[in-house]
């Protein structure tokens, strides 16, 4: 079943307009689908991500700490989404846990750290469940300048709830590829 | 390293830019889409909105960021 919200047939230029937008904005209807599902997992999987955590931090350290941008050093537990990893260190205190993010530039970002693994994953994944939902407010408006620039005086109110209903419920391209990737430790 | 295209690479008759779409900046940054945005929710990465509330990144936000990187 088409996900196309349209109650009526649409028109001509509805379609053009939709097939339009589609191509112009395919690598984010691509990436879109592929961050909600794998902050989806990452919420269903936390108990388990933190037992994977909690096994990584038991095995011998490697030789390859990350340093993040406070010149901390960590240990690479799990990898949560490409470049994103769950990372661990001993303290005089205990253990302590972060997600942390390595940029092309060669930085690793701390997003959330803390003692409880737990803890720090599920303040990720909130901070996450935010950023798409500003990714979705933004698209809104992409798509909003795009059909007036395109379409000027035409009403495309159907059309972009169309496209956002697709942009927001499609399906992940490599669902199978995605699914068997599971958490890596 | 600054990945920002100079000025001087630009057109001369063409006027430096003042901001960037998230799409532009997740390129100009070599990252994917969503890691800007986690950038933006976390004011890593401080931006502005446009009429119709489109998220720009001003340019001097980009430099900011590559320079604390």
């Amino acid at each position: 079943m088409s996900s196309r919200s349209f109650n009526h047939r649409p028109t001509e230029i509805e379609d053009q307009a939709h097939a339009e937008a589609v191509r112009y904005f395919a690598e984010q209807l691509n990436q879109f689908p592929a961050s909600r599902d794998a902050v989806k997992r990452l919420e269903r999987d936390i108990a388990k991500i933190s037992l994977a955590i909690l096994a990584a931090s038991r095995r011998p350290l490697d030789a390859n700490p990350i340093v993040t941008d406070d010149g901390t050093q960590w240990r690479k537990g799990v990898e949560l989404f490409d470049n994103v990893f769950v990372c661990y260190r001993q303290t005089t205190t205990g253990s302590e846990y972060a997600v942390v993010e390595r940029f092309p530039s060669g930085t690793n970002e701390i997003w959330n750290r803390g003692r409880n693994a737990v803890d720090v994953l599920k303040a990720f994944t909130q901070d996450q469940r935010q950023a798409l939902q500003i990714w979705t407010e933004d698209m809104t408006a992409q798509l909003k300048e795009f059909l007036a620039e395109k379409y000027p005086g035409h009403d495309m109110n159907r059309v972009a709830e169309s496209f956002l209903h697709r942009f927001t419920h499609a399906e992940t391209r490599n669902h199978q590829q995605n699914q068997s990737r599971g958490v890596r430790v | 390293m600054e990945t920002v295209p100079h000025p001087e690479t630009q057109s001369a008759k063409t006027p430096e830019r003042l901001a960037y779409s998230v799409q532009e900046a997740a390129d100009l940054l070599g990252v994917n889409y969503f890691s800007v945005y986690r950038l933006v929710q976390r004011g890593k990465l401080k931006v502005c909105r446009a009429l119709r509330g489109k998220l720009l990144v001003p340019r001097d936000e980009l430099l900011k960021l590559l320079k604390s990187e």
